[in-house]
This record gives C-alpha cells, structure tokens and sequence, in this order.
C-alpha cells in the first residue's frame, strides 16, 4: 500500500512537470518552462562545469553502475 | 538552416542516440563494457561543453531582452514542482535506507526495475544524450 502512494506521488510529480512545461508553452514562453530553468543553471562558466559534471554522474550512476 | 534540415537533423540524431543506447544497454552494469558505452558518449558532449564554455561569461546572466531572470511569483509552480521532486527523492531515499526500498521506491530504484527492458533502458539512455545535448548546445 505505501509503495502503491509513493509511486502515485512521483506519477503526480511527474505530470505536474509536464503541466509546468505546457503552461509554459502556452504563454509563450513568459512563465519559466523546464528549458528555462536548464538556461538558467548553465549561464555561468561555474554553473555550466557543476552541470556537465552532474550530467557526466547521471549516465555513470544509472548505465555503468 | 532550413526547418526541414532542422527536422532531419533531429531525426538522425534521435535514431543514432537511440541506436547506441540499445547497443549499450546490452552491456551489463559494473563491468568494463559498461564503462566503455558511458565514457564514449561523454566525448561528443564534452566538446559541445567546452564550446559552450567558451561562449559563456564568467557571471551568470540574470536575464536578457526577451525573457527577465525567473521570479518566485510567476515562476512559482515550476518552482514548487521542482521542490516537490526533491523533497520526494530525498525523502523516499531516507525512508527506504534498511530493508523498505520496496515500500519507498527513489528514482533510482523505479530505473532499476523499468531498465530490465532492453527497449526502456535504450530509451533512459537516449534520453540522457539529449539532455546532454540540450544542455550544452550553445
């Protein structure tokens, strides 16, 4: 039963994430979408090498390891 | 360059990232095969990377002529989502630590059991290119 709400709750978040993503296409880009925010975290040369290296953990973490 | 060859562009790199997530998800975990499939797709991101190092200042811009830097008030419900996912990920994660991962799956432990299906795990993989690429096309 826990494990039935706790997939609910990441369904949810999930969908919800789409819903940010449509709005934002929706109003034409004024509210931030999920583009936005990657923009946004890579716009200096120290946020862009924290990400790359995120990014680099991300396929070791779920495709090596 | 045209729509049409933006388009086409698309699709070849699709089908190649998907090809070569179904490759390398044939390749088992902890093993150098493995290792190999993800240090050889850091390369063509790494040069889309330093390029976008290149182009990219020393200070975070805060915002430019079209769009102005996010705000909590119009930004909040992207905002909340993300906190959501974060809350949800580390509270599953402590929740799950002993013997309840079952009962609190993580992102983690959702990709293990959907990644037994070759088709998915290409899928994730691709996935991750793209996002590599979205993140550092500059």
């Amino acid at each position: 039963m826990t494990r039935l709400v706790v997939l609910c709750l990441w369904g949810a978040a999930v969908v919800a994430l789409l819903l940010a993503e449509l709005a934002s296409v929706r109003s034409g880009r004024r509210v931030a979408g999920v583009g936005e925010l990657l923009t946004r975290l890579t716009a200096s040369r120290f946020r862009l090498a924290v990400v790359f290296v995120g990014w680099m953990w991300l396929g070791w973490h779920f495709f090596a390891r | 360059m045209t729509a049409r060859r933006q388009a086409a562009r698309l699709v070849v790199l699709s089908v190649a990232a998907y090809g070569y997530g179904y490759w390398a998800a044939g390749s088992r975990p902890f093993t150098a095969g493995a290792d190999a499939f993800v240090a050889v797709a850091f390369a063509p991101v790494a040069v889309l990377g330093a390029r976008a190092w290149m182009a990219t200042p020393a200070t975070a811009r805060t915002g430019n002529a079209s769009r102005p830097a996010m705000t909590v008030g119009r930004d909040r419900f992207l905002l909340v989502v993300v906190a959501a996912l974060v809350v949800l990920e580390v509270g599953t994660y402590v929740a799950g630590v002993g013997h309840a991962r079952h009962d609190f799956p993580t992102v983690s432990s959702i990709y293990d059991e959907l990644a037994r299906w070759r088709t998915l795990k290409a899928a994730f993989f691709a996935a991750w290119l793209a996002l590599g690429y979205g993140l550092f096309r500059s």
